[in-house]
C-alpha cells in the first residue's frame, strides 16, 4: 500500500517569515526598526558621528564649549567637558551593542547548560545546580556588580562578567522546567533505546527542542544587561574610556549639571528607554513562537 | 539461533509512596514472568492498567533492569548495563505516533538516527538505508519523505516512520506498545498488517502489548494474559481468543463491546467489579472472580498446561464449565 | 428534542478560516439515543460542544440552526442559556478525568456546580449521595479528591455530576476512551440503565462503533465535517449504505471472529484547512467516479428514517457486496 505524500512547504519561506515576524504588528514593526536603526548607527558610528566623542571642542574663540544648549554646530550641544552630545550618543551604540550581545551570549551559554543538565540528570546533580540558582537569585546584583569592579577595577569587560555572572539564572530556570517535561517524552525514550548516550540525548535531541525558548530568553537577556550596564556605569563604576548612555547620566550628574542641562541627560535616558521597549516589544513578538501555547 | 528472546523467571519491584521517613510498599510490577519467542514470530501480551505490561516492555528494552530473573536475547543474557549490541538488538515501536518522534528532526534524520549512533556506514550509505527502512514501512516514495517534518504527516504516517527507524538496525527482537491504539480505526489494520509482514520478512521477533484483544487475532501467533504482573494464560491466539480457559481471560473477552445491536452484552460477573483486593498466600484473581473456591485463596496456581501448547494458572482449569 | 438544522461551524485559526462542520441536519427525539461516529477530525466533538451552545470563542456557525427543546439555542444570550445547562442538558467532555478540579474534594465540586446553578448545599450533598450510590460509588468517595480515584471511578463520578440536576439530555463526548475494557462495560452498562431509568436522551460520541452499538438506537457517521449516513445502528452497520461507512464497518475487528481479516481504508482523513470540492471520502473510496470529485451528494433519505449522502446510493447493494472482498481496499489509491 502506497502513502501519498503532502507538498513539503520550503524551508527558506519558513526562515522569511520568521524574520519578518514582527513586522505582522504595529508595535513590533516599530520596534524593530528601532533595533536596525541601532545596529546601524552602531556599525556607521565613526562615519556618522559629527565629532569625535572623546575630544573636546573649542569655539573659534578658543574658549571650551561648555555645556552649550542644542546648536546648528552640536545638534544635541555640548557635556561640561565640551564633548558633543550627539557624538556620544551614536557611539554609546556601540557600547549597548557590546554589553548585550557579549553578555547574552554568555548568559545563554551558561543559563541554558545548567538548565539542561540539572533539568537531565535530576538527583544530586539538579540540586547543587538548582541551589546555585538559588543563589544567585539571591545576591543583589548592583552591590555584587559594585564590589567586583572595586576589586577588578572599572572596565567594560568586568563589567561584562559581573553581568553574566549573575544574570543566567532565570534562563536557567526556564530551560529547566522545559527540559523536565521533554525527558518524559517519547523520542527521548526511543533514542535511549536506539543506544543515545545522555550526552547525545541532551544535545542532539532535547537541545533544539529548547533551543526557542533559549534564544527567547537572550533577547530579553539583552535589554537586561544593558540596562545592567547603564545602572552600573550611573553609579560610577563604569569604565571612563568608553562612552556608555549610562557614563553620560553619570557624568552629567556628578558635574552637576543634571537640573539644566536637559540636551545631555535627555537624549542617553530616552535612548535606553526606547532600546529596551524595543527588545521586549520584538521578543513579545517571538515569544508567540517559541511558546506554543500562548497562541 | 531458536529463540530471538527467551526471558525466565523475570520479577521487577518498586518501591511505592516513600516518605521522606523511609517506608514504603513494594510493588511487584512483574511477578515472575517467563516466555520464548522464536524469529518469525509474534506473542501478543494483553492485560489492563496495572497488568505490569509496560514495565515488562521497559525489561525487554533495556531501560529497566529485572529485579531477578534473566532475559536473554539471541542466547546472550543482558547485563546491568546494555551495551550496544543489544541497543542494536531490541527496538520498540510507541504507542504515541506524535511523541515518539523529535518534532525538530526531519523524517530522514529521525530514520538515520540509529545509524548515527552506532557510526554505521558513511552519509551516502546511511541515506540509503534510511531510504530503504521508509519504503520497507510502505512509505512510498522514500526519497520524497526525507526531508519532511513530523507535523506535515498523519498519525498513521508517523507511526511508520516510528516503524522505519526500529528497523533500520534490523533488531532481532521488535516490542511493540499498544501501536495502533491512537491511531484512526480506519488506517490499524494497515499498520498491522505493516508488521506482521515485517516480522516475517525479516525474521525478526515482535512482542506486541495491547489492551485491545480484538486485534491479537490478527497480527500475533501467540497470546499471553497479564494479570497483576504474571502470565495467567498464555497459548496459541485463536485458542485463547476462542476456548479460554481462565476466569479473568473470559471475563476480558466477554468485555469486549460487539458492533451488532442485536447481540446482547455478555453478562459480567458482579465479583469481576469487586475492587482489586489483597490476595497474599493466594491466587491473585480470586477476590473478583466468579469460579472461585476456598482452595484458591490458599494456594497460587502456576502456570500449568491444559493442553499442548496452552498453559493456565488456575486450579479449576477444564472445570469452570462443570 | 434537540436538532441541529444545516449546520456549518468555521473556527478562526492563524492560517485562516477552517470549515470544521458543513451542513450537518440531526435529530434526537426525547428519550431516544444518537450515536456520532467517526475519526479525527470528523467534527463530531464540535457538533457535541454546538448541541450544548458551548463553542469556543474562536469558532462561528456560518449556517443554520440548533434548536433545543423548540428553542434556538446558538443565537440564545448567556444568561437564558445558563439555565438550561446543567438542569436541562448535560455534558460529560473527553477526558473527563481532567474536567474535575484537582485541588477540591467531589463533594465540593458538587456544591459548587449546585450553587451555580440555584441548589442549595445541603440539597446537592443528599443528590449527591444519592447519585454516588447510583453510580456503585461509595458515598464516603465523596470526600476524597481526584487524584486518589481510578479513571473509571472518576468518570462514574462525572456521570453523578451531570446528572445532579436530572437532565433531559445527556451528551457524552468518548466517556470511555482511555478506560479498561472491563470498566469501560461498567460505565457504559451504567449509561443504559440511566437512560432507560430517567428517560435520558442520549447524544453519544465516540470512534468505537461497538460501544456505540450497545448504547445507541440511531447513529450518524461523519467524516470530514459532512454526515455520511445516518439511520438505525442495526441497520447501518449491518447493511451501511455509504462507502465510508461499510470501509468503518469492515475495518472494525469483532472479538467473536478473531481470524477475519481486517482492512484498512487507503489514505487519512483530511485535512479541513484546505476545502475539498465534491465528496470528502471520494479521495479514499474504492468505488469513486468522476462525479465524486467535482459535486458535493446531498444527504437524502433512502429508506424511511435512513438517509445518505452518496451519488451512488441506489446501488448500495452492488458496492456492499463489493465492498466485502478486503482487497478492494487495501489497494484503493
Amino acid at each position: 500500500m502506497t502513502e501519498i505524500a503532502l507538498p513539503a512547504p520550503s524551508r527558506s519561506r519558513s526562515l522569511r517569515r520568521a524574520a519578518l515576524l514582527p513586522f505582522t504588528s504595529w508595535s513590533g514593526g516599530f520596534a524593530a526598526l528601532v533595533l536596525l536603526c541601532v545596529v546601524l548607527v552602531a556599525l556607521l558610528a565613526p562615519w556618522l558621528s559629527p565629532y569625535d566623542p572623546l575630544v573636546n571642542n573649542f569655539n573659534p574663540a578658543g574658549q571650551l564649549r561648555r555645556l552649550e544648549p542644542p546648536s546648528s554646530a552640536h545638534w544635541l550641544g555640548t557635556t561640561y567637558y565640551g564633548l558633543d552630545v550627539l557624538a556620544q550618543l551614536i557611539h554609546g551604540t556601540r557600547i549597548v551593542l557590546i554589553v548585550g550581545f557579549t553578555c547574552a551570549v554568555l548568559i545563554a551559554l551558561i543559563g541554558t547548560n545548567v538548565g539542561l543538565i540539572a533539568g537531565y540528570y535530576g538527583g544530586r546533580i539538579e540540586t547543587v545546580l538548582m541551589r546555585a540558582t538559588d543563589l544567585a537569585f539571591g545576591i543583589p546584583f548592583i552591590p555584587f556588580a559594585v564590589v567586583l569592579v572595586a576589586l577588578l577595577g572599572p572596565s567594560l569587560w568586568n563589567a561584562i562578567i559581573a553581568i553574566s555572572l549573575l544574570m543566567w539564572r532565570s534562563t536557567a530556570r526556564v530551560i529547566r522546567s522545559q527540559v523536565l517535561s521533554l525527558r518524559e517524552r517519547g523520542f527521548v525514550r526511543a533514542a535511549r533505546i536506539a543506544g543515545a548516550s545522555d550526552l547525545r540525548i541532551l544535545y542532539v535531541h532535547i537541545f533544539p527542542n529548547v533551543l526557542p525558548m533559549a534564544l527567547l530568553y537572550v533577547a530579553f537577556d539583552i535589554a537586561w544587561a544593558v540596562l545592567a550596564e547603564a545602572s552600573i556605569a550611573f553609579l560610577g563604576f563604569g569604565d571612563p574610556h568608553q562612552t556608555s548612555w549610562g557614563q553620560m547620566l553619570y557624568l552629567a550628574y556628578v558635574s552637576g549639571s543634571i537640573r539644566q542641562a536637559w540636551w545631555w541627560t535627555v537624549p542617553p535616558g530616552a535612548a535606553l528607554s526606547l532600546f529596551v521597549i524595543a527588545v521586549f516589544l520584538v521578543g513579545r513578538e517571538y515569544e508567540r513562537l517559541a511558546n506554543p501555547r500562548l497562541r | 539461533m531458536t529463540t530471538a528472546v527467551a526471558v525466565t523467571d523475570a520479577r521487577k519491584d518498586f518501591l511505592a509512596g516513600r516518605s521522606l521517613l523511609g517506608g514504603g510498599t513494594l510493588v511487584r510490577a512483574v511477578d515472575g514472568v517467563s516466555f520464548e519467542v522464536a524469529p518469525g514470530r509474534v506473542l501478543g501480551i494483553a492485560g489492563e492498567s496495572g497488568s505490569g505490561k509496560s514495565t515488562l516492555a521497559n525489561l525487554l528494552v533495556g531501560l529497566e533492569h529485572p529485579t531477578a530473573g534473566e532475559i536473554r536475547i539471541d542466547g546472550r543474557a543482558v547485563g546491568r548495563k546494555p551495551d550496544a549490541a543489544f541497543r542494536r538488538a531490541v527496538q520498540m515501536v510507541f504507542q504515541d505516533p506524535f511523541g515518539s518522534i523529535n518534532p525538530r528532526f526531519t523524517v530522514g534524520r529521525t530514520v538515520e538516527e540509529p545509524l548515527l549512533i552506532h557510526g554505521l556506514g558513511s552519509v551516502a550509505e546511511r541515506h540509503a538505508r534510511a531510504i530503504a527502512a521508509l519504503e520497507e514501512s510502505e512509505l512510498r516514495p522514500g526519497a520524497a519523505f526525507m526531508d519532511r517534518y513530523p507535523h506535515e504527516l498523519s498519525g498513521g504516517q508517523r507511526q511508520r516512520v516510528a516503524i522505519a527507524r526500529a528497523i533500520v538496525l534490523r533488531p532481532r527482537l521488535l516490542v511493540a506498545d499498544e501501536p495502533v491504539s491512537m491511531l484512526d480505526v480506519s488506517v490499524r489494520a494497515g499498520i498491522l498488517r505493516l508488521l506482521r509482514r515485517l516480522v516475517l520478512e525479516n525474521a525478526m521477533a515482535m512482542v506486541f502489548i495491547t489492551h485491545d484483544l480484538s486485534i491479537v487475532g490478527a497480527v500475533c501467533d501467540e497470546l499471553a494474559v497479564m494479570y497483576r504482573g504474571r502470565f495467567v494464560e498464555h497459548g496459541p491466539v485463536l485458542d485463547v481468543l476462542r476456548t479460554p480457559q481462565h476466569p479473568y481471560t473470559r471475563a476480558l473477552i466477554a468485555a469486549v463491546p460487539v458492533p451488532d445491536p442485536a447481540v446482547a452484552p455478555a453478562a459480567l460477573p458482579a465479583e469481576l467489579f469487586a475492587g482489586a483486593a489483597d490476595s497474599s498466600g493466594g491466587c491473585r484473581f480470586a477476590p473478583r472472580c466468579a469460579y472461585g473456591q476456598a482452595e484458591c485463596r490458599a494456594r497460587e496456581p502456576a502456570l500449568e498446561p491444559i493442553a499442548p501448547d496452552h498453559r493456565v494458572a488456575c486450579l479449576r482449569a477444564g472445570h469452570l464449565d462443570a | 428534542m434537540l436538532a441541529l438544522g444545516n449546520l456549518a461551524i468555521a473556527y478562526a485559526s492563524r492560517s485562516g478560516q477552517v470549515q470544521a462542520i458543513s451542513g450537518v441536519s440531526l435529530r434526537l427525539e426525547a428519550g431516544g439515543s444518537l450515536g456520532l461516529v467517526g475519526e479525527s477530525g470528523c467534527g463530531k466533538s464540535t457538533l457535541a460542544l454546538a448541541a450544548l451552545a458551548l463553542l469556543p470563542p474562536e469558532a462561528r456557525i456560518t449556517q443554520g440552526h440548533v434548536r433545543f427543546e423548540g428553542a434556538d439555542i446558538d443565537r440564545m444570550p448567556e444568561k437564558s442559556l445558563r439555565t438550561l445547562r446543567w438542569r436541562r442538558m448535560a455534558y460529560v467532555p473527553q477526558s473527563a478525568q481532567n474536567a474535575l478540579v484537582p485541588v477540591h474534594s467531589l463533594r465540593r465540586q458538587f456544591r459548587d456546580t449546585a450553587a451555580a446553578h440555584g441548589m442549595r448545599a445541603g440539597e446537592a450533598d443528599t443528590r449527591a449521595e444519592k447519585l454516588f450510590r447510583r453510580v456503585e460509588l461509595d458515598p464516603a468517595v465523596l470526600d476524597r479528591f481526584p487524584h486518589e480515584l481510578s479513571g473509571g471511578m472518576r468518570q462514574r463520578a462525572i456521570i453523578a455530576m451531570a446528572l445532579l440536576f436530572g437532565p433531559s439530555l445527556l451528551v457524552a463526548d468518548e466517556p470511555t476512551t482511555g478506560l479498561d475494557v472491563i470498566v469501560q462495560r461498567q460505565v457504559v452498562g451504567l449509561l443504559r440503565d440511566l437512560r432507560q431509568e430517567h428517560g435520558l436522551a442520549l447524544l453519544f460520541i465516540s470512534h468505537d462503533i461497538g460501544v456505540v452499538a450497545e448504547l445507541c438506537a440511531n447513529v450518524a457517521v461523519l467524516y470530514a465535517g459532512q454526515v455520511m449516513e445516518t439511520g438505525p445502528t442495526a441497520d447501518v452497520f449491518s447493511a451501511p449504505l455509504h462507502p465510508y461507512a461499510m470501509g468503518l464497518a469492515r475495518a472494525f475487528p469483532d472479538i467473536r471472529f478473531p481470524d477475519r481479516a481486517v482492512i484498512s481504508i487507503a489514505g487519512h482523513p483530511p485535512r479541513l484547512s484546505a476545502a475539498p470540492t465534491g465528496c470528502p471520502f471520494a479521495p479514499r473510496c474504492p468505488f469513486a467516479q468522476a462525479v465524486c470529485h467535482s459535486v458535493v451528494p446531498p444527504l437524502l433519505e433512502a429508506a424511511p428514517g435512513r438517509s445518505v449522502a452518496c451519488h451512488f446510493a441506489d446501488r448500495a447493494g452492488e458496492l456492499r457486496a463489493r465492498a466485502s472482498d478486503a482487497a478492494l481496499w487495501d489497494i484503493a489509491a
